[in-house]
Protein backbone atom coordinates (compact mmCIF):
# COMPACT_ATOMS: atom_id res chain seq x y z
CA UNK A 1 0.00 0.00 0.00
CA UNK A 2 2.93 2.33 1.18
CA UNK A 3 4.35 1.34 -2.71
CA UNK A 4 1.69 2.65 -4.41
CA UNK A 5 1.05 5.53 -2.19
CA UNK A 6 4.64 6.55 -3.14
CA UNK A 7 4.26 5.86 -7.02
CA UNK A 8 1.44 7.54 -6.91
CA UNK A 9 2.48 10.91 -5.18
CA UNK A 10 5.60 10.72 -7.78
CA UNK A 11 3.23 10.32 -10.89
CA UNK A 12 1.37 13.46 -9.04
CA UNK A 13 4.21 15.87 -8.33
CA UNK A 14 5.67 14.95 -12.05
CA UNK A 15 2.35 15.73 -13.84
CA UNK A 16 2.40 18.86 -11.98
CA UNK A 17 5.96 19.68 -12.43
CA UNK A 18 5.31 19.07 -16.25
CA UNK A 19 1.50 21.41 -16.21
CA UNK A 20 3.77 24.04 -14.79
CA UNK A 21 6.28 24.05 -17.15
CA UNK A 22 3.75 23.78 -20.10
CA UNK A 23 1.64 26.42 -19.12
CA UNK A 24 4.60 28.99 -17.77
CA UNK A 25 6.16 28.60 -21.38
CA UNK A 26 2.71 29.25 -23.31
CA UNK A 27 2.00 32.51 -21.38
CA UNK A 28 5.57 34.00 -21.93
CA UNK A 29 5.25 33.52 -25.02
CA UNK A 30 1.93 35.63 -24.72
CA UNK A 31 3.79 39.02 -22.97
CA UNK A 32 5.50 41.65 -25.44
CA UNK A 33 8.61 44.06 -24.65
CA UNK A 34 6.58 46.17 -22.25
CA UNK A 35 4.73 43.78 -20.28
CA UNK A 36 8.17 41.53 -19.27
CA UNK A 37 10.23 45.16 -18.39
CA UNK A 38 6.44 45.98 -16.22
CA UNK A 39 6.48 42.74 -14.56
CA UNK A 40 10.19 43.56 -13.71
CA UNK A 41 9.39 46.58 -11.88
CA UNK A 42 6.18 44.65 -10.65
CA UNK A 43 8.68 42.03 -8.92
CA UNK A 44 10.89 44.85 -7.94
CA UNK A 45 7.84 46.28 -5.79
CA UNK A 46 6.77 43.06 -4.25
CA UNK A 47 10.35 42.43 -3.17
CA UNK A 48 10.26 45.60 -1.26
CA UNK A 49 6.87 45.65 0.20
CA UNK A 50 8.02 41.64 1.51
CA UNK A 51 11.19 43.03 2.69
CA UNK A 52 9.30 45.67 4.70
CA UNK A 53 6.95 43.51 6.21
CA UNK A 54 9.39 40.38 6.93
CA UNK A 55 11.68 43.32 8.79
CA UNK A 56 8.75 44.50 10.66
CA UNK A 57 8.30 41.27 11.33
CA UNK A 58 11.08 40.32 12.78
CA UNK A 59 10.82 43.18 14.97
CA UNK A 60 7.38 42.62 16.32
CA UNK A 61 8.17 38.83 16.83
CA UNK A 62 11.19 39.96 19.53
CA UNK A 63 8.44 41.74 21.61
CA UNK A 64 6.20 40.36 24.27
CA UNK A 65 3.29 42.14 22.56
CA UNK A 66 0.40 39.50 21.96
CA UNK A 67 0.23 39.60 18.40
CA UNK A 68 -3.07 38.33 16.92
CA UNK A 69 -1.37 35.71 14.00
CA UNK A 70 1.16 33.23 14.55
CA UNK A 71 4.60 33.29 12.71
CA UNK A 72 3.65 30.54 10.53
CA UNK A 73 0.60 32.78 9.53
CA UNK A 74 2.46 35.59 9.09
CA UNK A 75 4.95 34.78 6.59
CA UNK A 76 2.18 33.29 4.79
CA UNK A 77 0.49 36.40 4.91
CA UNK A 78 4.03 37.95 3.87
CA UNK A 79 4.08 35.93 0.82
CA UNK A 80 0.09 36.78 -0.09
CA UNK A 81 0.97 40.60 0.23
CA UNK A 82 3.88 40.36 -1.95
CA UNK A 83 1.80 38.29 -4.51
CA UNK A 84 -1.20 40.94 -4.43
CA UNK A 85 1.50 43.87 -5.02
CA UNK A 86 3.13 42.02 -8.30
CA UNK A 87 -0.38 40.91 -9.59
CA UNK A 88 -1.74 44.74 -8.68
CA UNK A 89 1.22 47.03 -9.85
CA UNK A 90 1.41 44.53 -13.52
CA UNK A 91 -2.42 44.85 -13.58
CA UNK A 92 -2.38 48.83 -13.55
CA UNK A 93 0.36 48.56 -16.21
CA UNK A 94 -1.38 46.24 -18.50
CA UNK A 95 1.04 43.47 -17.81
CA UNK A 96 -0.46 40.87 -15.64
CA UNK A 97 -2.65 39.40 -18.67
CA UNK A 98 -0.82 39.15 -21.46
CA UNK A 99 -1.54 40.54 -24.98
CA UNK A 100 -5.14 38.82 -25.41
CA UNK A 101 -6.07 39.85 -22.12
CA UNK A 102 -8.23 36.35 -21.82
CA UNK A 103 -10.89 36.27 -18.56
CA UNK A 104 -9.56 39.71 -17.14
CA UNK A 105 -13.36 40.68 -16.21
CA UNK A 106 -13.74 37.44 -14.99
CA UNK A 107 -10.98 37.27 -12.62
CA UNK A 108 -11.64 40.50 -11.71
CA UNK A 109 -14.96 40.08 -10.18
CA UNK A 110 -14.18 36.57 -9.17
CA UNK A 111 -11.13 38.20 -7.15
CA UNK A 112 -13.48 41.12 -5.66
CA UNK A 113 -16.68 38.28 -5.25
CA UNK A 114 -13.77 36.24 -3.02
CA UNK A 115 -12.31 38.80 -1.06
CA UNK A 116 -15.53 40.33 -0.23
CA UNK A 117 -16.51 36.97 0.86
CA UNK A 118 -13.37 36.77 2.85
CA UNK A 119 -13.54 40.20 4.65
CA UNK A 120 -17.10 39.71 5.60
CA UNK A 121 -17.11 36.13 7.30
CA UNK A 122 -13.55 36.77 8.74
CA UNK A 123 -13.77 39.94 9.90
CA UNK A 124 -16.42 39.47 12.97
CA UNK A 125 -14.48 36.68 14.10
CA UNK A 126 -11.29 38.98 14.29
CA UNK A 127 -9.41 36.10 12.25
CA UNK A 128 -6.93 38.61 10.86
CA UNK A 129 -4.57 36.39 8.40
CA UNK A 130 -8.41 35.92 6.66
CA UNK A 131 -9.24 39.47 6.69
CA UNK A 132 -5.25 40.12 5.20
CA UNK A 133 -5.67 37.63 2.69
CA UNK A 134 -9.37 39.22 1.64
CA UNK A 135 -8.27 42.20 1.33
CA UNK A 136 -5.54 41.51 -0.69
CA UNK A 137 -7.79 39.55 -3.44
CA UNK A 138 -9.97 42.42 -3.33
CA UNK A 139 -7.45 45.00 -3.97
CA UNK A 140 -6.48 43.16 -7.01
CA UNK A 141 -10.00 42.29 -8.30
CA UNK A 142 -10.60 46.38 -8.10
CA UNK A 143 -7.66 46.91 -9.48
CA UNK A 144 -8.14 44.98 -12.69
CA UNK A 145 -11.65 45.96 -12.68
CA UNK A 146 -11.43 49.86 -12.96
CA UNK A 147 -8.01 49.68 -15.41
CA UNK A 148 -10.31 47.25 -17.46
CA UNK A 149 -13.43 49.84 -17.81
CA UNK A 150 -10.35 52.98 -18.33
CA UNK A 151 -8.96 51.03 -21.04
CA UNK A 152 -12.03 50.67 -22.85
CA UNK A 153 -12.69 54.23 -22.42
CA UNK A 154 -9.29 55.21 -24.09
CA UNK A 155 -10.28 51.95 -26.78
CA UNK A 156 -13.52 53.51 -27.51
CA UNK A 157 -12.63 57.52 -27.34
CA UNK A 158 -9.59 56.15 -29.82
CA UNK A 159 -11.56 54.15 -31.68
CA UNK A 160 -13.27 56.59 -33.27
CA UNK A 161 -13.49 57.91 -37.04
CA UNK A 162 -10.46 55.00 -37.58
CA UNK A 163 -10.70 52.21 -40.01
CA UNK A 164 -11.03 48.91 -38.20
CA UNK B 1 4.09 57.75 -35.07
CA UNK B 2 0.26 58.79 -33.96
CA UNK B 3 0.15 60.87 -36.93
CA UNK B 4 2.28 57.82 -39.78
CA UNK B 5 -0.83 55.70 -38.13
CA UNK B 6 -3.38 57.86 -38.84
CA UNK B 7 -2.11 58.39 -42.62
CA UNK B 8 -3.01 54.75 -42.55
CA UNK B 9 -5.79 54.98 -41.37
CA UNK B 10 -4.37 52.15 -38.80
CA UNK B 11 -6.26 51.99 -35.36
CA UNK B 12 -3.95 51.18 -32.22
CA UNK B 13 -5.41 47.92 -31.75
CA UNK B 14 -4.81 46.83 -35.66
CA UNK B 15 -1.09 48.26 -35.43
CA UNK B 16 -0.56 46.34 -32.34
CA UNK B 17 -1.42 43.17 -33.99
CA UNK B 18 0.29 43.89 -37.00
CA UNK B 19 3.62 44.38 -35.16
CA UNK B 20 3.01 41.48 -32.62
CA UNK B 21 2.40 43.73 -29.28
CA UNK B 22 -0.32 44.88 -26.89
CA UNK B 23 -2.69 48.16 -27.50
CA UNK B 24 -1.86 49.54 -24.74
CA UNK B 25 2.33 49.22 -25.56
CA UNK B 26 1.22 51.35 -28.50
CA UNK B 27 -0.58 53.76 -26.36
CA UNK B 28 2.65 54.15 -24.29
CA UNK B 29 5.35 54.51 -27.13
CA UNK B 30 3.24 57.60 -28.51
CA UNK B 31 2.38 59.07 -25.19
CA UNK B 32 6.03 58.80 -24.98
CA UNK B 33 5.63 56.86 -21.98
CA UNK B 34 8.13 53.86 -22.60
CA UNK B 35 10.87 53.20 -25.05
CA UNK B 36 10.38 50.68 -27.34
CA UNK B 37 13.70 48.19 -28.29
CA UNK B 38 15.08 49.14 -31.57
CA UNK B 39 13.31 45.42 -33.07
CA UNK B 40 9.89 46.59 -32.08
CA UNK B 41 10.96 50.28 -33.61
CA UNK B 42 11.59 48.63 -37.04
CA UNK B 43 8.78 46.28 -37.41
CA UNK B 44 6.24 49.70 -36.86
CA UNK B 45 8.17 51.26 -39.02
CA UNK B 46 7.81 48.62 -41.44
CA UNK B 47 4.09 48.53 -41.15
CA UNK B 48 3.58 52.12 -41.32
CA UNK B 49 5.93 52.44 -44.23
CA UNK B 50 8.37 54.74 -42.62
CA UNK B 51 11.78 55.13 -41.73
CA UNK B 52 13.56 55.49 -38.21
CA UNK B 53 14.11 59.04 -38.75
CA UNK B 54 10.66 59.41 -39.81
CA UNK B 55 9.15 58.17 -36.77
CA UNK B 56 11.59 58.50 -33.43
CA UNK B 57 14.09 60.80 -34.45
CA UNK B 58 13.30 64.22 -32.97
CA UNK B 59 14.24 67.13 -35.55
Amino acid sequence: MDTINAIISVVVIVAGVAIIIATTKSKRDDYDERQVATMGKGYKWAALVMAVILGGGSILYDTPADLPVNAGDYMFLTLVVGAATFASYAAWHNAYFGMHERNTRTFGILAVLLGACMVFTAAPSGDIATVVYGLSALVVGAVVLVRLALDRREAADEGEGEDE
Amino acid sequence: MKAARADKSYSQQRLADLVGVSRQTIVAIERGDYNPTIKLCIAICRELGCTLDDLFWEK
